[in-house]
């Protein structure tokens, strides 16, 4: 701290103009930073859920969809049938779509006395109501169709967009969104969904309420800074300091490519909380120190080397806590960790260099208002004395009932990875998300890939009757509906080759080589989107409405136990895939990693504490208070019901970070005090007094800017607003009344202790 | 999607030999003229092994004959799978009609009978080859100037470059480019352009070789670039104008043949 505090004195205006240039240089390059929504894209690399996924869509064109469904009121009529196959036309030029299917231009196999034909369902577009009605005569007829491109009383037509597994998801989702724009502006209705959709309207949202709210979030920030300071430059510097730090970051990720994921658009009001932590301390104990008297240089020096040291150890916590997160096995969370962890570094670093070194340029201030007696903060500070030092054991025994009522429900505690549940109910994503669930059993798919491991192993009738078996068994599992494979296409070849007799709507017997030949041919390869070049293993597709994420591990669970009990014996292998099963492999990782990462963190912060304060007991009075907090957030979460999603999952690894900070700060005024009373009872007070004015600042500032979060329109914004202002709150009563109460139950046991070997 | 319509072309299964005429100033109807006067022969049988490979790399085989005949200006051909075993019989038959147009027929030995096929699987995949049903089933010979409007891109010594232009709306390609050497007016390479623009697919002769007298490719590749597949067709044995029976060119022929 010395050397900082020298190079400080020596260097301010480099610093400032260096930190300046610095910040300058990140900001240009914090244009170049992209946000990226993709599911895929939460995953590591080479995650085998993943590569799956990535499989299969490769071979088979695309797994993910968008769905875009136009509202028909008056049943597919002629105007109705020429807005659909536009649409169909356009959507399918968009660079990044695989294909696109909707009624006019779907396949079908159609059979008349001793005629068949593979082609488009409507071959030419009606011209005439009649034209159009011979079509929806020509639908009804196949099942095929209804409930899967057309609802069943024809009100709603669905369009498929097929996603190329590369292709660039927010491109595609702009570029459709365009179309749909313009024919909605035309009077028409439609409804647009699908994961990828889902995942772009968050990303959106989030972003257009963090740009909204930000400015209030300071505003709050800067009114509270200024009731704490009462001086410009109180409001100002932490705001600075905030601002150079996510900037920097920013700035950093842009320039060296890393894009944001869909929660790193939390990060601004993250480092708003921890990095005006860091200058509300080292300006408090300044004016402190001013007030006592002591000259504006040697404030500044002591201010380094009493808050200083505290600041680095919070820091480094800090950091740690959200490097731990780098440990994760889910990408988005380890990028999230470690983006957040450098910015706390440069909000760090800029706190001990450029913050002293603007106090040493600026003109000495007139006056110490955030030092002066405040009668509401310092009754309230009374009173935390003498709970302290009165019942100690009452504040112990409250925490520890807490945390047993917390540890009961946090097994209750429901992981959620269903986006749908992030908006509200009369949302048009969540209305769009109703319909397709309702008229066409859902905007996504899951995938089972049945690979015979022999060539031309599906031509066998019999392993198709199998296929045929499982599909209808999965369609009774609830949420799974209209699976379609080869065995639909050969069934409505065959009853086609049979003059469109309906005795003939099944499987053929024998010779299914000859039916996928004329399958195979054709202006459009239909056999190509459920069946492998070598006819070695096929694809069923079964459409799933979504749900909640309980319910999506249930569901696979079933069409598991249908796969074993079909297949499980013979030589066939069985992939089940699809966006439901990566949605249920995102939970689990969610659920370990969280496990994982909290566990680390407090370790971290117990290990970082007792090095950096020399002693293991002391590392454990300030990791304590952010344990308990972490658990009471939990314990918050299972008993309001709140589901653990990517981003409040977020909250406790936060807590970690943030809370230990309180703690810190505490501990080492605490321990300052003891130096110059050596009175236990008397140094904690002091502590409360003194320390307890940077740190209510801080929690006030940064619990009333979370809450700012509240106005936001996005759901699970609010929910992490209001869940990280409690946990701050918690955080700061845990450091000013739960801390101190177990030093003095420590040493009242330590000192009976004593006691009672000397008496013996 | 995108169909090779009416381009034999290449399949001048046919090639009479007009002679190796000086490439001097001709009008690109010439050329196709003579491109096309190059596939007159009056009756082919061919049989041929087909090799598709897709993207991957993977490789199917199927062996086939075909059998094409040119009775007045009445086309008929015939083909018939012969190998795997499993397909065996399967055979389409195809008619020009006298109005135009043609009908189709397929014979699936499993159903025991005979379906015609209707229109517009003609200008389709040919059973999930790269080369349409037109390309296979018009091997007695076919029509450009119907078809095409032709122009010429380049010329020098011993070869055109046509640029044809679709006039029939059923052709969805935008334009195609055909090389054609002047030595023996047998294109050496075609290459199809989407409706965007795009090169689709390109068609390559090789191993020409003259056979009965008449230029002959015994290996024509259709590369789809665009899906990364391929169809290679190997000529293994090619008899050229010797009579072939109407009666091949009947639904009863293929049931009994089947």
């Amino acid at each position: 701290m010395h050397f900082i505090r020298d190079f400080v004195h020596r260097f301010p205006k480099s610093i400032l103009i260096a930190t300046l240039l610095i910040t300058g240089f990140l900001g240009y390059h914090a244009f170049d930073i992209t946000i990226n929504t993709d599911l895929r894209h939460m995953f590591p690399d080479d995650d085998p859920a993943v590569q799956t996924f990535d499989r299969i869509s490769e071979k088979y064109g695309g797994a993910e969809f968008m769905v875009l469904v136009l509202g028909t009121p008056d049943g597919l009529t002629v105007s109705a049938l020429h807005t659909i196959d536009s649409l169909t036309t356009r959507l399918g030029e968009i660079t990044g779509v695989s294909k696109v299917r909707s009624i006019t231009n779907i396949e079908e196999i159609h059979g008349e006395d001793l005629t068949v034909e593979v082609g488009p369902l409507v071959p030419d577009l009606p011209e005439t109501a009649e034209q159009a009605a011979d079509i929806r005569q020509k639908i009804s007829h196949k099942p095929r169709y209804l409930g899967t491109m057309v609802s069943n009383d024809f009100r709603y037509a669905n369009i498929l967009i097929q996603m190329k597994p590369e292709a660039d998801q927010k491109q595609v989702y702009q570029a459709v969104e365009n179309i749909r724009s313009r024919v909605e502006a035309n009077g028409e209705e439609t409804y647009f969904t699908g994961s990828p959709v889902l995942t772009e309207e968050i990303a959106a949202r989030m972003k257009g309420d963090i740009i909204r709210l930000l400015p209030f979030v300071s505003l709050v920030v800067m009114l509270i800074l200024f009731w704490a300071f009462r001086s410009v430059r109180g409001v100002l510097l932490p705001l600075i300091i905030v601002f150079i730090s996510l900037i920097g970051t920013i700035g950093f990720s842009g320039w060296i490519g890393q894009s944001l994921s869909i929660i790193s658009t939390g990060l601004p009001i993250l480092l708003v909380s921890v990095g005006s932590a860091y200058a509300i301390h080292l300006l408090a104990r300044f004016y402190e120190d001013q007030l006592h008297g002591i000259g504006r240089e040697e404030a500044v020096s002591e201010s380094i080397l009493n808050v200083g040291i505290a600041i680095v150890i919070a820091g480094i916590t800090t950091v740690a806590g959200f490097s731990s997160l780098g440990l994760s096995s889910l990408s988005i969370i380890k990028d999230f960790g470690l983006l957040t962890a450098f910015g706390i570094l440069v909000a760090l670093l800029v706190s001990i260099t450029f913050l002293p070194a603007s106090l040493l340029t600026l003109r000495p201030p007139k006056r110490f208002v955030s030092a002066e007696r405040r009668r509401g903060l310092d009754w309230v500070f009374d009173r935390i004395s003498t709970i302290v030092h009165r019942y100690p054991w009452y504040v112990v025994g409250t925490v520890l009932l807490c945390i047993a009522l917390s540890l009961w429900v946090i097994p209750k505690i429901q992981p959620e990875t269903n986006y749908i549940t992030f908006f509200p109910r009369e949302s048009n994503v969540r209305r769009a998300h109703d319909l397709v669930n309702a008229e066409f059993g859902g905007a996504s798919s899951l995938e089972i890939i049945i690979d015979t491991g022999e060539e031309n192993g599906i031509e066998d009738p019999a392993f198709l009757q199998k296929v045929d078996s499982l599909q209808q068994a999965v369609a009774g599992i609830p949420m799974l509906s209209h699976p379609m494979s080869v065995v639909d296409l050969l069934e409505e070849e065959n009853r086609a080759l049979h003059g469109d007799d309906s005795a003939f709507d099944r499987l053929p017997d024998a010779g299914i080589a000859q039916y996928l030949l004329l399958l195979e041919s054709g202006s459009e390869n239909i056999l190509s989107d459920f069946v492998d070049f070598d006819h070695r293993e096929l694809r069923i597709r079964v459409m799933n409405g979504s749900t909640k994420s309980r319910d999506t591990k249930g569901i696979l669970d079933r069409v598991h136990q249908l796969v074993n009990a079909s297949f499980g014996s013979s030589g066939e292998q069985v992939t089940v895939t699809g966006v439901p099963v990566l949605g249920e492999k995102l939970m689990d990782l969610i659920l370990t990693s969280q496990i994982r990462s909290l566990i680390s963190a407090v370790v971290f912060a117990f290990l970082i504490t007792s090095v950096l304060l020399k002693s293991i007991r002391r590392g454990a009075f300030c990791s304590i208070p952010i344990a308990v907090t972490v658990l009471l957030n939990f314990g918050i979460m299972g008993w309001s019901a709140i589901p653990l999603d990517v981003a409040t999952s977020m909250i406790a690894s936060i807590a970690v970070g943030i809370g230990i900070d309180y703690s810190i700060h505490f501990y080492t005024r605490y321990r300052e005090e003891l130096r110059n009373h050596s009175d236990i009872e008397q140094a904690l007070n002091r502590a409360i007094h003194t320390v307890g004015r940077a740190n209510s600042f801080n929690a006030i500032a940064v619990t009333a800017g979370f809450l700012v979060l509240l106005f936001s329109t996005f759901p699970p914004l609010r929910m992490f607003g209001l869940l990280s202002s409690v946990t701050m709150l918690l955080s700061f009563l845990g450091a000013m009344i739960l801390l101190p109460s177990l030093i003095v139950v420590f040493n009242r046991i330590r000192s009976t202790h004593v006691d009672t070997n000397l008496s013996s | 999607m995108y169909r090779t319509y009416q381009l034999v072309l290449t399949l001048g299964l046919a090639a009479l030999l007009p002679g190796a005429l000086p490439a001097q100033d001709i009008s690109a109807e010439q050329v196709l003229d003579r491109v096309e006067n190059a596939i007159t022969a009056s009756s082919a049988e061919i049989h041929l092994r087909m090799e598709l490979t897709n993207a991957a790399g993977s490789r199917r085989e199927r062996s086939l004959v075909a059998y094409a005949k040119d009775s007045g200006d009445r086309g008929k051909s015939y083909i018939r799978f012969t190998a795997p075993a499993d397909i065996e019989g399967t055979s389409f038959l195809s008619l020009e009609q006298p109005g135009g147009g043609e009908e189709m027929y397929l014979f699936m030995p499993v159903l025991g009978n005979v379906r015609k096929i209707a229109g517009s699987q003609k200008s389709g995949s040919f059973v999930g080859t790269d080369f349409t049903y037109k390309d296979l089933t018009m091997l007695g010979g076919g029509s450009y100037g119907e078809d095409y409007q032709a122009s010429i891109l380049e010329q020098d010594s011993g070869r055109y470059v046509l640029r044809l232009e679709p006039i029939n709306k059923d052709i969805t390609y935008q334009y195609a480019k055909m090389w054609v050497p002047s030595s023996n007016w047998f294109p050496t390479k075609v290459e199809f352009y989407d409706k965007d623009g795009q090169l689709e697919k390109v068609l390559t002769n090789t191993d020409l070789e003259k056979i009965d007298g008449n230029w002959t490719a015994r290996e024509m590749t259709m590369h789809n670039v665009q899906k990364g597949t391929r169809t290679v067709l190997q000529m293994e044995e090619i008899h050229y104008n010797t009579p072939i029976s109407d009666q091949i060119f009947t639904t009863r022929n293929m049931r009994r043949q089947g």
